[in-house]
């Protein structure tokens, strides 16, 4: 195995007022068929991807990234809810899974991926979390071995804590809480140089103080040599026998999905990093897989619920960063417990009250922070279809009985710290119970009622273990190198690959284990 | 002369279940971009009776421009995706009928009675029904906060550096 240099791990590009994003091909530049060669193509420019084409690029690898979503700059990005999903997720920020209720989660389709309008957070999965996945299915990885790949990630991305000084009061409030309850917290550690505390992670940083892949890895690979192509839509994977050959599909126009010129880039080598809901489709389209029976199974989330606390005094949530404090406390329980923001409208909708009495909540709406509770959801399990038509996936998710009591577990503490913070009500969201609290004595209710699954609001936006890893080939899709089992060259390095919960926000350990799969093919594995 | 009788008492019930139902819009209110004109009525239906005048916030949800909001918003979305969300328009228009309290539709309804329906659908033991309401309430309360004169009214900013016009944060407001 390569020896890892950590001290030697470059930073990412100060791209200033350069254009970070020049040389990328886009739709405009597919006027005919294209044909193309190299020694890798990588599917997907988001955390997975991005890492893996600057790797292999800086490793004298010819590679050929290819994302389907357009590149976007500072300009492009709006504040204004659906304007923003709709031009950076797929279906317009509108999928769910189905099931036994509905779960909202979403998909980028940009240069940079889920990068460019996550929270940022970067957090190291603990080293229990390799124990289960090797009790799950056998694979042999734990924290000493990926130590030196999150530490590359870490230093090349900026990752730090908060700052403190642009926390805000509603991420604050949140720390007070924990505090007064003796539980743990701590600043997120996040991929942020310069944050200006905007809070607005989730529709583009207009500051350009997050280090997206866009903006970090993906000018870095380019900056190696690696060819980037925009606006073209993997939908199959060419091979020959146990060989990759390469893959193909179509060139897609930005925001009205019409198709364009056909496209096929013949590579050496193939890495599939299109994210565990996209993956798959492009898998099962290509008859991939199929003899283990796991492609496109064991999909898991981190459902999340979040309680809305109002507080005497106006706290602005508006202002201060995204998602700047969080409490790991409970983590090994299956708990992760953090302040929530997001488009202040989509939180908005959860808030009591029709005709007037709504609007009277949202001009109390400058006294609010949410808090939220995601948790690992062991138990939970779903599925990622390819439909009859199209290439969005078929989703589907059951939310298991006792991961609904675990969440609701979740509730409860976070209802203690939104008083201990000092609220003088809560929201708690919940279907059969009143939609305003008033006291510490009545809010004993969200612990002690039957809970649904249907009775919350409930969203995930961490996704995972699609294709997952495993060390025998009929329990899983690759090999803990995440390369395919029955293949020799085609890869997998998205979240798919996951052999369970991260326990905490999935995108560092994402990277952390494309940047071991990259050193891997490096080496000849 | 029975069964004529009750061929007219037919034809007169369903004149007025047309009417009932298909009938009697207004004007289409905008040149839209995917809305017809019964739908347009149905959005603003649903945005006043959602954000009504003359409440904590003056301006009314279709004072708001929710009606070109929605339109745009379908406009842009996929088609598979703007099908279910105009689903959704005519689902509400006539959830009334189905679940009462009166057979009328939703946009021929006062705006108290309205309002009442919308209540019943967020409290509703039936969860598609619930998520129902709470798609509704979250597409036009999107477009509602998108609006200038209730971003002010709300005190609410999208300000990209809003720590840079103060002191930073005081030691005393952060607990050890």
């Amino acid at each position: 195995m390569r020896e890892l240099q950590v001290v030697r791990t470059s930073r990412a590009p100060d791209v200033g007022a350069a254009d970070p994003h020049a040389g990328v091909k886009v739709f405009a530049d597919y006027t005919r068929e294209l044909r193309l060669e190299a020694d890798v193509v990588v599917v997907g420019s988001g955390p997975g991807g991005a890492v893996v084409a600057k790797e292999l690029a800086e490793g004298g690898l010819d590679v050929i990234l290819v994302e389907e979503g357009p590149p976007f700059g500072k300009k492009d990005f709006t504040q204004e809810a659906a304007a923003s999903m709709h031009r950076f997720l797929r279906e317009s920020g509108t999928r769910a899974t189905r099931g036994n209720m509905f779960i909202p989660t979403m998909q980028a389709n940009a240069l940079g991926g889920g990068s460019l309008i996550n929270s940022a957070i970067c957090a190291r999965a603990p080293e229990w979390v390799w124990n289960k996945w090797g009790d799950a299915t056998g694979v042999d990885l734990s924290a000493d071995a990926l130590a030196p790949h999150f530490a590359r990630v870490e230093e090349f991305l900026f990752v730090g804590p908060t700052p403190m000084d642009v926390q805000g009061d509603r991420n604050l409030k949140f720390k007070n809480g924990c505090d007064a309850l003796g539980i743990s917290s701590e600043p997120t550690w996040r991929n942020v140089a310069g944050c200006k505390g905007s809070g607005e992670c989730f529709t583009g940083c207009r500051n350009g103080a997050k280090k997206s892949t866009d903006v970090s890895y993906v000018p870095a690979a380019i900056r190696a040599g690696a060819r980037v192509y925009t606006s073209l839509r993997v939908e199959h994977v060419t091979t020959d026998g146990r060989r990759a050959t390469g893959v193909r599909g179509h060139a897609i126009a930005p925001f009205t999905w019409e198709e364009g010129p056909t496209f096929e880039v013949r590579a050496k080598r193939v890495v599939l990093a299109a994210g565990c809901m996209q993956t798959p489709v492009i898998l099962q389209r290509s008859r991939i897989g199929e003899e283990s029976g796991f492609v496109g199974k064991e999909l898991m989330l981190h459902p999340g619920l979040a309680i809305m606390a109002l507080f005497p005094d106006v706290i602005d949530p508006w202002k201060g960063a995204t998602q700047g404090y969080h409490s790991l406390h409970y983590l090994k329980e299956g708990i992760k417990l953090e302040v929530l923001w997001s488009p202040p409208a989509v939180l908005a909708a959860r808030l009591p009250g029709l005709g007037h009495d709504y609007q009277r909540h949202l001009l109390d709406y400058q006294r609010m922070a949410p808090f939220d509770v995601i948790i690992a959801a062991d138990r939970s399990r779903g599925t990622v279809r390819a439909k009859a038509s199209g290439w969005d996936p078929d989703l589907k998710f059951q939310f298991h009985d006792d991961d609904v009591r675990l969440i609701q577990r979740g509730l409860g503490i976070l209802s203690d710290i939104c008083w201990a913070a000092g609220a003088t009500s809560i929201l708690p969201g919940l279907h059969g119970i009143p939609d305003e609290i008033t006291s510490k004595a009545d809010a004993e209710v969200i612990r002690t009622m039957k809970l649904r699954g249907s009775d919350t609001i409930t969203a995930a936006n961490h996704a995972f273990g699609s294709t997952r890893m495993s060390r025998d080939p009929k329990q899983g899709v690759v090999d803990d190198r995440g390369r395919c089992h029955g293949f020799d060259n085609l890869y997998i390095a998205d979240t798919g690959i996951f052999a369970g919960s991260p326990a905490v926000n999935p995108m560092l350990t994402c990277m952390a284990l494309a940047d071991r799969i990259a050193l891997g093919v490096l080496d000849g594995g | 002369m029975i069964p004529l009788l009750l061929a007219g008492a037919g034809a007169a019930a369903t004149a007025v279940l047309a009417r009932g139902l298909f009938l009697g819009y207004p004007e289409q209110a905008i040149q839209g971009r995917s809305l017809g004109g019964k739908e347009q009525a149905i959005v603003a239906a649903c945005a006043d009776a959602f954000f009504p005048p003359g409440g904590p916030i003056p301006i009314s949800g279709t004072g708001a421009g929710l009606v070109a909001y929605f339109d745009e918003y379908v406009a842009r979305l996929p088609k598979g995706q703007a099908a279910l969300v105009r689903l959704l328009l005519w689902f509400m228009e006539h959830a009334p009928w189905i679940f009462g309290p009166s057979r009328t539709r939703f946009s021929a309804l006062g705006l108290d009675a309205r309002i009442a329906v919308l209540q019943r659908m967020h409290e509703s033991p039936i969860y598609f029904r619930r998520i129902a309401f709470l798609s509704m309430r979250t597409i036009l309360t999107m477009g509602y906060l998108a609006h200038p004169d209730v971003m002010r009214a709300m005190r609410m900013v999208h300000d990209a550096t809003p720590f840079d016009k103060r002191a930073p944060v005081r030691s005393a407001e952060v607990s050890p």
